[in-house]
């Protein structure tokens, strides 16, 4: 019998075994050991059994019916450990009772790992220990070691395994060495399971990876793992279902119901495979692919479409897919939706903008204020404001930016501009940005143009009141008083002269995923008559915000970070709260703002799930216990 | 302080007279030419729009087809939603043309075509000069053509919000009447006096917002017929009542309610009245045209529709006439038509709201009956007819229509009582009160 060729090795390390070493040994491996466990002859990487297969003998074998080793291969650059493996045996009659054949496979991808340095089987053991027990088995690569290609490896390994003792290792071996590797076809359809997938669309989100857009169908759960390959394969190696969010098919449902009956309608999926396939396509022109690996061993790929999106339209696409529930929420973006957003978010503004300047009318030299008002979506607002802020003479004081948000507006802006110049009088200067940046960059760009003393940001919905039609010129004597105070707000009013807003205060939404949002006290109500016509808030709105411009500039504006418009003015007051600054509003300061009033609609879905990026973003950021938690409904940071 | 300084008068219209034969502009003319002969004006200009109907020289804005003292502007682009001028190149023009002519008084006697914002550029121009503007219809309120009634319904209106006028016209936000009732209002801030035909109209500007002690009331006025007054005298007794209908053809104008009362009228056998209509349809929008003439075919017998007339006809007309009716479902403002009925001695019967019932004096000048209500107005005229007495008995108590010298010596006066500041001896002023004005 083929047991008999050797020694059957113990599960531990009770086996009183020689440490001397013959062969080289590993830097910073155990002392040498005073006789070989054994050698690897040869090893490759096999792409089509996703991992790294590996041939030589070992003095012993592993004892039928105890738990498999743990395998770990050093390499000169690293080690691969903690992953699947998979080790069998097989006669090796030329070395009489010295040894047994041995063949190992690791799951793991063809890192640029070096040379093979060892080989550990070590006994499996639940816990991690601090100092885990020297490994039963010490395998060292023949001199000079053998590193094969795919094919050589394959071909050579094929009759060992044929050999192996039987066992559900072997039939394991068998299984990953029958598999075809990926040839740039699809061939989930040949699975012996019904498992349907399809990708709608691809979208590379360097550096966290490309997110999946499309809809899976199993229902045997014959699957036992997706896995995206590419061109650089990604360190992480879990399955794909681990950054995954289910969404709603319904059309799919109704679609495949003729074939496969009633199926899950929240079979879609928004999935984010890390770091594979980036920057697509690669320098060599190979595009990632889909694996399906099912329980009984069997590998089905299926072709990504190349990406197509980009930037905003690439974000609306992922917000427009998903629809979670509140306790979805959270999880949905730690493991999908923030990392791949926030990539696309920031490859969007990484792209050098210039803007161009055009000057209506001679702004003042030494301004004492610089009003930056963003334009995005309505251009007349421009006409309002400028009738409405010539008619107090103290506004000539200040000088006016507007940042056009809205590049295909440019014409009518201009035409609108130079009309309000010529009737109005009031000088302004417009930035034009040739791309839509956001409201937090738009605002940076006239940040940096801006020559005040201090810098107010203005929404363009903002209109002064014929009440206060010197609220400029209170707020900055408020900072001038008082040099503690960082930021003054205004009191923004309703067109009815109910509050809109008098400072901001966090309160975490159940219904969203628990994170702090701002709210706005007495919004709606009229205002009360106040004490103190300055009451320090947490934050105040960046509809109408002043403070230093030296401040400003030193915080770097508005973070970049918020995406399209909210929370970047929290976010700021809070960070010049950091400094050891108030925030406060100025209850005099009276402007109308006509808050726009169908934000959040069911049309526009997306835009409210760029509102909780933004929400994960912040929370993240400035309320981190809020952040694991899923519901947590008591009030915080309440003044 | 009172200004003694001669007046130098620009007065300014929507349209020329010369070219459109609207109630605003012939008022606006006229005024000027009484104001132009007295003394106290030394020199006096009329500004006008040419509402495209006047050819401009091309790339100028200005030009002077009728006269060394009458401008016309061509300009286009107009917003009716904000009575604003977006022409860029008008307040540069304009301000030349101030600074050449340098008037001490800017009166507008409308300010469509030209502008709210136009009144920006005379404050900026001549800080000194005094800006009058007469109130025409309550277009400074309502987006509706100014007349105060709803869309579509043309229900009568009290008063406008944002959300009423979003309800009027849906394409519009609350927040864009919100922002009208703010532009609006920051160039009304400018006006030095506001001049209203009637109380009413002046009134419905107080409560929207105007400063009370910055309006005024004063009449148009009539210039002296050509033909002598008649008495009030029915034309011969034993002959059914004769009731006129003069002026536009329209909905507002209460033409349906007056063909509704002829109908109801004939229903009874009533045959002692009969109804001449004497006015233009030609100009109202293509629905109403179809629907009137095709109202024409089964009118009542005692309706006798005449078609247009001249302006200078009127007066012999309602002479032919025993009363004048104004049966309109809006609310008017001080209507030409009563003047001109009260010149011809003529008692007027109108609807009882607004302007009307105001300028008529129920049971003195005339009769009131309730406002789109056809069967109210049918009972009145069958009660006249059946008591003609009661339309004679007016002849003592029918008002004296304002004439136009009256109406000039009046708004002469309102120039002079326009403080001027003392520091600056009429040349340069403070900016003006700019509290006085609060949105609602």
């Amino acid at each position: 019998m083929a047991q008999d060729l050797a020694t059957t090795l113990p599960p531990s390390d009770a086996d009183p075994v020689d440490r001397r070493s013959k062969g080289p040994t590993a830097k910073g491996a155990d002392a040498p050991r005073s006789r070989e466990d054994g050698y690897i002859d040869f090893y490759g990487y096999v792409p089509a059994t996703g991992g790294w297969l590996f041939s030589g003998w070992s003095r012993g074998r592993w004892r039928p019916g105890a738990p498999p080793p743990q395998v770990t291969a050093h390499f000169q650059h690293g080690k691969l450990e903690e992953t699947e493996s998979t080790v069998c045996w097989f006669p090796r009659p030329d070395l009489g009772r010295r040894g047994v054949g041995i063949v190992l496979h690791i799951r793991a991808p063809g890192l640029p790992l070096g040379e093979l340095s060892s080989i550990d089987l070590a006994v499996s053991s639940e816990e991690p220990a601090e100092n885990p027990p020297p490994p039963a088995l010490r395998l060292q690569p023949v001199r000079p070691v053998v590193h094969l290609r795919e094919s050589d490896v394959q071909s050579r390994i094929q009759p060992a395994v044929a050999n192996a003792f039987a066992g559900p290792e072997r039939s394991r071996l068998v299984s990953l060495l029958s598999r075809r590797a990926y040839a740039g076809i699809d061939t989930l359809h040949e699975l012996p399971a019904p498992v349907r997938l399809d990708i709608d669309e691809s979208i590379s989100v360097p550096p966290a990876g490309l997110v999946l857009i499309g809809w899976c169908l199993d229902p045997t759960h014959a699957v036992a793992a997706i896995r995206v390959h590419g061109p650089q394969e990604a360190r992480d190696r879990g399955s794909l279902t681990d950054r995954w969010i289910s969404v709603e098919r319904p059309d799919v449902a109704e679609a495949v119901s003729a074939t496969m009956g009633q199926v899950d309608t929240r079979c879609g999926f928004v999935a984010l495979a890390p770091a594979c396939g980036v920057p697509w396509p690669s320098p060599g022109g190979a595009a990632p692919y889909l694996e399906v690996e099912l329980k009984t061993g069997e590998i089905g790929y299926l072709r990504i479409p190349p990406p197509v999106k980009t930037g905003a339209a690439a974000a609306r696409r992922i917000l427009e897919v998903i629809h979670p529930s509140a306790d979805e929420i959270a999880p949905a973006f730690d493991k999908v939706l923030g990392p791949a957003l926030t990539a696309i978010h920031k490859a969007r503004l990484a792209k050098p903008v210039k803007p161009t300047e055009i000057a209506f009318g001679e702004s003042p030299a030494e301004p004492v204020c610089s009003v930056v008002i963003p334009l995005y979506g309505r251009m007349d607002f421009l006409t309002y404001q400028m009738a409405l802020l010539s008619e107090h003479p103290g506004n000539s004081a200040h000088e006016f930016i507007y940042v056009l948000d809205d590049p295909p507006k440019k014409r009518e802006l201009l035409d609108l501009a130079h009309s309000a110049h010529r009737r109005f009088g009031l000088p302004f200067r417009i930035l034009l940005l040739d791309t839509n940046l956001g409201y937090g960059p738009a605002n940076n760009h006239g940040m940096v143009a801006a020559r005040g003393e201090f810098l107010c940001l203005l929404n363009s919905d903002v209109m002064p009141s014929p009440n206060a039609p010197e609220w400029l010129d209170i707020m900055i004597a408020d900072l001038r008083e008082d040099a503690t105070l960082g930021m003054v707000g205004g009191q923004l009013l309703f067109e009815d002269g109910t509050v809109q807003h008098q400072g901001i205060t966090f309160e975490p939404l159940a219904q969203q995923a628990g994170w702090p949002f701002p709210m706005h006290p007495r919004k709606g109500l009229k205002p009360e008559r106040t004490a103190q016509a300055l009451e320090e808030v947490m934050a105040v709105t960046g509809a109408c915000m002043v403070l230093r411009r030296d401040l400003a500039s030193s915080l770097k504006g508005f973070d970049e970070v918020y995406a399209i418009g909210d929370f970047e003015d929290t976010d700021l007051c809070l960070r010049v709260r950091s400094t050891g600054l108030r925030c406060a509003v100025e209850h005099r300061a009276q402007l109308y703002h006509l808050e726009r009033q169908s934000q959040i609609t069911p049309d526009n879905r997306w835009r409210h799930h760029a509102t909780l990026l933004n929400a994960w973003t912040h929370t993240r950021r400035w309320f981190p216990e809020e952040a694991g938690r899923s519901h947590p409904p008591r009030p915080l940071l309440r003044r | 302080m009172v200004s003694e300084a001669p007046v130098r008068l620009l007065m300014i219209a929507h349209l020329h007279p010369a070219v459109s034969k609207g109630g605003a502009e012939i008022a606006a003319y006229q005024l000027y030419n009484s104001l132009r002969s007295s003394p106290e004006v030394e020199a006096s200009w009329f500004l006008a729009a040419s509402g495209g109907r006047i050819a401009p020289r091309l790339g100028a804005r200005l030009s002077q087809p009728f006269g060394p003292d009458e401008y016309v502007y061509a300009g286009a682009g107009f917003d009716h939603f904000t009575h604003s001028n977006p022409d860029p190149e008008w307040p540069g023009e304009f301000s030349r043309l101030l600074e050449q002519l340098r008037p001490t008084v800017v009166h507008f006697h409308h300010y469509t075509n030209l502008g709210l914002d136009t009144l920006l550029t005379i404050r900026r121009v001549l800080p000194a000069a005094r800006i009058v503007v007469t109130l025409h219809e309550y277009l400074g309120i309502c987006n509706h053509f100014g007349q105060m009634v709803k869309r579509p319904s043309l229900a009568l209106c009290d008063r406008a919000s944002p959300r009423d006028c979003n309800r009027c016209f849906p394409e519009k936000s609350e927040q864009d009447f919100f922002l009208r009732e703010l532009f609006i209002k920051r160039f009304f801030r400018l006006v030095d006096a506001f001049v209203s035909p009637s109380q009413f109209l002046a009134d419905r500007y107080i409560a929207w917002g105007i400063d009370p002690a910055r309006m005024t009331v004063i009449e148009n006025g009539l210039p002296a017929p050509q033909t002598p007054t008649g008495a009030v005298a029915l034309r011969s007794s034993g002959r059914p009542l004769s009731i006129g209908f003069f002026g536009q053809i329209s909905r507002l104008k209460g033409i349906d309610v007056l063909f509704d009362a002829a109908a109801l009228l004939e229903e009874a056998g009533f045959e002692g009245v009969e109804i001449d209509v004497h006015g233009d349809h030609s100009g109202q929008p293509p629905e109403f045209r179809a629907l009137f003439e095709a109202r024409l075919q089964t009118a009542a017998k005692i309706i006798h529709v005449h078609g247009p007339y001249e302006n200078s006809k009127v007066h012999d007309l309602m002479l032919g006439v025993d009363a004048v009716i104004v049966p309109s479902i809006w609310w008017e403002n001080s209507p030409l038509v009563i003047q001109e009925a009260l010149l011809a001695r003529r008692p007027v019967i109108c609807s009882d709201i607004g302007g009307m019932s105001e300028k008529v004096r129920n049971g003195l000048d005339g009769f009131h009956f309730r406002a789109g209500n056809a069967r109210s107005l049918a009972t009145l005229l069958s009660q006249l007819a059946t008591e003609p007495a009661r339309l004679l008995n007016l002849a003592s108590t029918l008002a004296q229509p304002r004439s136009l010298t009256e109406t000039s010596a009046e708004t002469l006066a309102l120039y002079r009582s326009l403080p001027v500041d003392p520091d600056v001896g009429g040349l340069m002023r403070n900016t003006p009160a700019e509290q006085d004005l609060q949105p609602a």
